[in-house]
């Protein structure tokens, strides 16, 4: 896995969407993010997984966000873990908008394990690690999700 | 837990709608922020690494 830290910006873009709401507040954690390991330069290992460890840091401070806005503003949280997303300002024009809306309505859990393991190639392990689960959970969230995305786009695929 | 598959490419068709999720934003231009960011972070990554090297015994 490369040190280069701008080839790693792809991967914390879709991850970033996978937690947050919409777009914008994406891209702001993506900057928050590389900010928060600026700081933290020193705790990283050189010939390690830098892109799991950007993602350690990016799932942190979407929680640190997710808390301080419950704080600021209870029963307003904007967090993806505590409920699914349908908003209506969703600028995801990556692809076929069934496969936007499918990953949008499903449990934020499924999503973010389908996010990483199907679409960034980050291993089980690795996912377990960052999710701080066990790997059978992992197994268990990406085949829901899976089998959610299947019905869904079974049409178109 | 009853799943036991390693290997999660068992869904092509689906894997390939997903993995263009990481194609689409590979496309996406990178604002000069985040390349800003990106670059701090390096030096600031390699002046650990320096750090960690010359205080090694």
């Amino acid at each position: 896995m490369s040190d280069d830290v701008l080839c790693h910006i792809p991967a914390l873009r879709a991850y970033s969407r996978a937690l947050c709401r919409n777009r914008s507040d994406a891209e702001d954690l993506v900057q928050e993010t590389l900010l928060r390991a600026i700081e933290h330069a020193g705790s990283y290992r050189p010939g390690t997984n830098m892109r799991a460890w950007l993602f350690t840091i990016m799932r942190n401070r979407f929680f640190t966000n997710c808390r301080k806005a419950a704080r600021e503003a209870p029963g307003a949280a904007d967090c993806a873990s505590v409920r699914p997303q349908v908003g209506p300002d969703q600028e995801w024009h990556m692809m076929a908008i069934e496969l936007h809306a499918a990953l949008q309505a499903m449990p934020a859990h499924y999503r973010e394990a389908i996010v990483l393991v199907g679409a960034l190639g980050v291993t089980y392990i690795d996912a377990a690690r960052l999710l701080d689960c066990d790997i059978g959970t992992i197994k268990s969230r990406v085949n829901r999700a899976r089998g959610q995305l299947r019905r869904v786009l079974e049409p178109e695929i | 837990m009853t799943e036991t598959r390693d290997v999660p490419g068992i869904d092509p068709e689906l894997d390939k709608a997903l993995s263009d999720l990481l194609a689409q934003t590979g496309k996406e231009a990178i604002s000069p922020r985040l390349s800003e960011l990106a670059q701090r972070l390096e030096l600031a990554l390699a002046g650990a690494k320096a750090r960690r090297g010359g205080s090694a015994p």
